[in-house]
């Protein structure tokens, strides 16, 4: 989830008008999400259920103005109304393998099929919704790169995608 | 590579280096932000889901722990029902299930000093050998011997048992401590035996010792394979060292947690001659363990937690031992007097008549004698109060079907419940369960269960803790007034699991401490132990047993674990088949098959009330069809009986999947001699036994021509553990192999 986006939803705070965006299932399936990621069950996602959110995939040292930013931009507390608003769209679709792999092959005009592992990591750390080098190192540790330090880009975002469905088969 | 040159022959830059941003391969910086917007949104999506995955494979597991431990009710008012009504079920011998359940007359009782000694320990014994007193060399053997594998000869496990039972006898409910001693006190959680854990720490931390000295919180035993090996050591450090060894009680000290979760069964296999007495004597050392330990005066330590309730000073003053089972009232003494009120008769067991999971006091006990079996009189009158019907525990899973009253809101905890008397069907009549205990007792049981289920919640306030079926929910400001009233600064408690091995919680004044690592699965959860100096700021260690050397990645984890849980839920589906049939019902009249997701997600919650996440798991549980709408019988294509017997109908096999556990334990305590065989009239008696309390509708020629059709070789006895393989559920994959 990256927090940068969620600014232009919900400038204009919370409405109630959110829930005819989505299909009634499509809510229900959003509201599971958020009571997942309700720690303590109190209906609200408060500072402490998106900084344990933010903990459990790997950001452990997320700064308190990151988090207080993102909270600043909700109205009040959040709740499922203004969780959907904020992230509705984010939690569902699954960007297609085809403009993954053509992001990747931005850096590799050569159609190597292999990037770098010291660029990667420039790449993503340097510009836009910065990765820490603690995401990266969780990418290098879950995906490795060979003893050469080159990263087969394809075999990972084939395992992201087809991994995926393949459990949710 | 990567030097700023423009020569043609180089191949084309790399997006990073700008100066060749001239050159046409290289993409436009802005190009590259976007690519790299995508990747970063991407992957961290990917990451999200995969959390969640993390976070709703650990409900999963957690939910199906709790309800089971909630079904344990089940099972023990079913044993009350028994013990209650007939005593033999076998014609010879002393009372099995007393003996095991509820010792009115101590077996012991009389020859203290020769019970162990008359047992000979054979010249080809190898494993170790102990004596009294205890010196190091004889623990270090005994851990390096369970290191091995060997196990502890009877003759020795009894006489340490002996040894530890005649030491915690003089030990108060609540042990203090203090930092003065040693550099630090080490606290460590459950630990279910979970010998390799166990020697981690100690690997880690040292072994106990003057300068080491250890509080263990309960929970030593079940589930794990090798419980015996960690209580043995646990005592014998304890005898070893016993002003720096200190041990709480848990609530799985407990011989009816025992029966269902594990650790009977591993006593009865381990020692095939002296199990029961061996099992006898840990109830007795179980019940004599004690109830907190308090650091400087400043830290308390229980298993589970308090409950608004909760008087220190009260539990201090109670002897503990008497509280045998957190899942029964203490039998009420034999010598006051029955209160007789007329029961009921009606014409046989009804399905889903009057029996509810909540335990509830009745009239007296039905004194028929029937086919033989006669209620032995052991004094006066014989309605033992062996019913719980404390409010403390309470139910709110009953399944539809047996429970045809909807579950009222708990009454406050001190206000004992009444109603009028629970008719459970027996045989041709009808018999109840006899009238509650006196309020002291009922005080003293409570505070007990309390100190020993209860758990944290984040909100304030105190209410029943309805997913275990026992103790309560506290909130920081409970912990807060009894923190203050003593003027302690910490409470230190373990009894759930936690993903770190430790959780800090009501503001620093709860830490949980949880020891055994992967306890619902491989990867699932870190161990950890906390340490305490002087300053008494808690440090935390943490550590995991990895069986493969080679490290899993996140993925694997979370994915190993996951199928785990998704077969757990699988087979929980399975096993109520029935009854989610006929909740989707309503939902489809004209028997389609199919129903919405939201219906199918609101019959599984309200027949299964496992709290789930269910439209996200649907994709593992239930084929959709093109229309959108839900497949529901696909829920049940997964799981199957392992063999097939024509006379096992779907009702059958649902009924003995779900109730497999419970049965087995009947059939071992039944089987006395070990051999592994019942007769067929037992299995016959105790199956419509079962089913009679459970008010389940079957056949009972059915369960005969089950009983012949299991009875291969024709003997008029049947195996049952091959009987009870054959309804184990097996998952359709695993069949093929």
């Amino acid at each position: 989830m990256a927090p940068k986006k969620a600014k232009k939803r919900s400038a204009d705070g919370a409405n109630s008008n959110v829930f005819s965006m989505f299909e009634q299932a499509q809510i229900q399936e959003f509201k599971e999400a958020f009571t997942i990621m309700d720690q303590n069950r109190d209906g609200f996602i408060d500072k402490n259920d998106l900084r344990d959110t933010f903990a459990a995939l790997g950001r452990v040292n997320v700064k308190q103005e990151e988090i207080d930013e993102m909270l600043k931009e909700a109205p009040g507390p959040i709740n499922f109304t203004v969780f959907l608003t904020m992230f509705g769209e984010k939690l569902k679709g699954a960007d297609p393998e085809e403009t993954i792999l053509n992001a990747f092959k931005v850096f590799d005009p050569e159609a190597k099929g292999v990037l770098r592992k010291d660029n990667l990591t420039q790449m993503l750390t340097t510009q836009a919704d910065r990765f820490t080098p603690e995401e990266m190192e969780q990418m290098f540790a879950a995906f490795p790169p060979d003893v050469a330090g080159n990263l087969d880009y394809k075999n990972l975002v084939h395992v992201i995608t087809h991994g995926e469905e393949k459990d949710q088969d | 590579m990567g030097c700023g040159t423009s020569i043609s022959t180089e191949p084309r830059g790399r997006a990073m280096e700008t100066e060749e941003a001239s050159s046409p391969a290289t993409p436009s910086p802005a190009l590259t932000m976007k690519a790299a917007i995508l990747i970063q949104g991407w992957y961290r999506r990917y990451m999200a889901r995969l959390e969640m995955r993390r976070r709703y494979t650990w409900s999963i597991f957690q939910s199906i722990e709790y309800a089971g431990e909630q079904d344990q009710l089940q099972l023990s008012s079913f044993f009350s029902f028994m013990l209650d009504n007939f005593t033999h079920l076998n014609g010879s011998g002393p009372d099995l299930i007393s003996q095991l359940l509820d010792p009115v007359v101590d077996p012991w009782l009389g020859r203290e000093t020769t019970c162990y000694e008359l047992i000979p320990v054979a010249e080809s014994y190898s494993g170790p050998r102990i004596s009294f007193p205890l010196s190091v060399s004889h623990t270090n053997g005994l851990v390096n011997a369970f290191k091995e594998h060997q196990t502890l000869h009877a003759r020795y496990a009894l006489q340490l048992l002996w040894e530890t039972k005649k030491l915690l006898k003089q030990m108060p409910n609540i042990v203090h401590m203090s930092t003065s001693y040693a550099k630090e006190i080490t606290v460590c959680g459950d630990l279910h035996g979970h010998l390799d854990d166990l020697l981690l720490i100690f690997y880690k931390n040292g072994l106990p010792s003057a300068e080491t000295p250890y509080v263990f919180n309960g929970d030593f035993v079940d589930r794990g394979k090798q419980s015996t090996e960690v209580v043995l050591i646990l005592f014998a450090y304890l005898l070893l060292y016993p002003n720096h060894m200190h041990l709480n009680r848990g609530n799985h000290e407990d011989h009816i947690m025992n029966l269902r979760y594990g650790f009977t069964k591993e006593v009865m296999q381990k020692y095939k001659t002296h199990g029961r007495e061996i099992l006898q004597l840990f109830q007795d050392v179980f019940s004599l363990l004690p109830i907190a330990t308090v650091i400087d005066s400043k830290v308390l330590i229980v298993h589970g937690g308090i409950s608004d309730q909760t008087d220190l000073d009260f539990l201090n003053s109670i002897e503990r031992q008497k509280v045998k089972s957190a899942l029964r009232l203490p039998r009420r003494s034999l010598e006051e007097p029955d209160v007789s009120r007329p029961y009921k008769q009606t014409h046989g067991p009804r399905p889903g008549s009057s029996h509810s999971r909540r335990q509830r006091p009745g009239a007296q006990t039905k004194r028929k004698r029937h086919r033989g079996l006669s209620r032995q009189d052991s004094g006066g009158s014989s309605s033992s109060s062996s019913s719980s019907s404390s409010s403390s525990l309470c139910s709110s899973r009953t399944p539809s079907c047996l429970s045809p009253r909807p579950c009222s809101s708990p009454p406050p905890p001190t206000v004992p419940f009444s109603v009028d008397g629970l008719q459970v069907p027996f045989l041709d009549s009808l018999a109840s369960l006899p009238p509650p205990s006196p309020p002291r007792v009922e005080r003293e049981w409570k505070q007990m269960v309390d100190v020993l289920w209860s758990d944290p919640k984040p909100q304030d306030g105190c209410t029943p803790n309805t997913f275990r079926g026992g103790g309560c929910y506290y909130g920081p400001d409970v912990t807060q007034r009894l923190l203050r009233h003593h003027g302690y600064q910490l409470l230190i408690r373990s009894h759930e699991c936690k993903q770190e091995g430790y959780e800090i919680c009501h503001g620093g004044n709860v830490i949980t401490i949880f020891s055994a690592s992967n306890y619902y699965e491989e990867g699932s959860n870190r161990g950890a132990y906390v340490k305490l100096g002087q300053d008494l700021l808690p440090r935390f260690y943490q550590y995991q047993v990895s069986r493969t050397t080679r490290k899993l990645t996140l993925t694997q984890r979370v994915r190993a674990a996951e199928s785990s849980a998704l077969r757990a839920l699988q087979e929980k589906l399975f096993s109520h088949r029935s009854e989610l049939l006929t909740g989707f019902l309503p939902f489809d009249h004209n028997n389609t098959g199919f129903v919405s997701v939201s219906e199918w997600a609101q019959v599984l919650e309200a027949v299964l009330r496992l709290d789930l996440p269910w439209r996200t798991l649907r994709p593992h549980l239930a084929r959709l069809a093109p229309d959108g709408s839900v497949e529901y019988l696909s829920c049940f294509d997964y799981m199957g009986p392992g063999l097939h017997l024509p006379q096992v109908t779907p009702n059958l096999a649902e009924t003995l999947v779900r109730y497999r556990t419970d049965l087995e334990l009947i059939f071992n305590i039944i089987d006395k001699d070990h051999s592994g065989l019942i007769s067929l009239d037992e299995f016959r008696h105790t199956w419509r036994l079962f089913s009679g309390h459970l008010g389940v509708a079957l056949d009972d020629g059915a369960i005969d021509a089950l009983a012949r059709s299991i009875d291969f070789n024709k003997d008029g006895s049947i195996d049952f553990t091959e009987f009870l393989e054959a309804f184990r559920v097996v998952h359709k994959l695993d069949k093929d192999h």
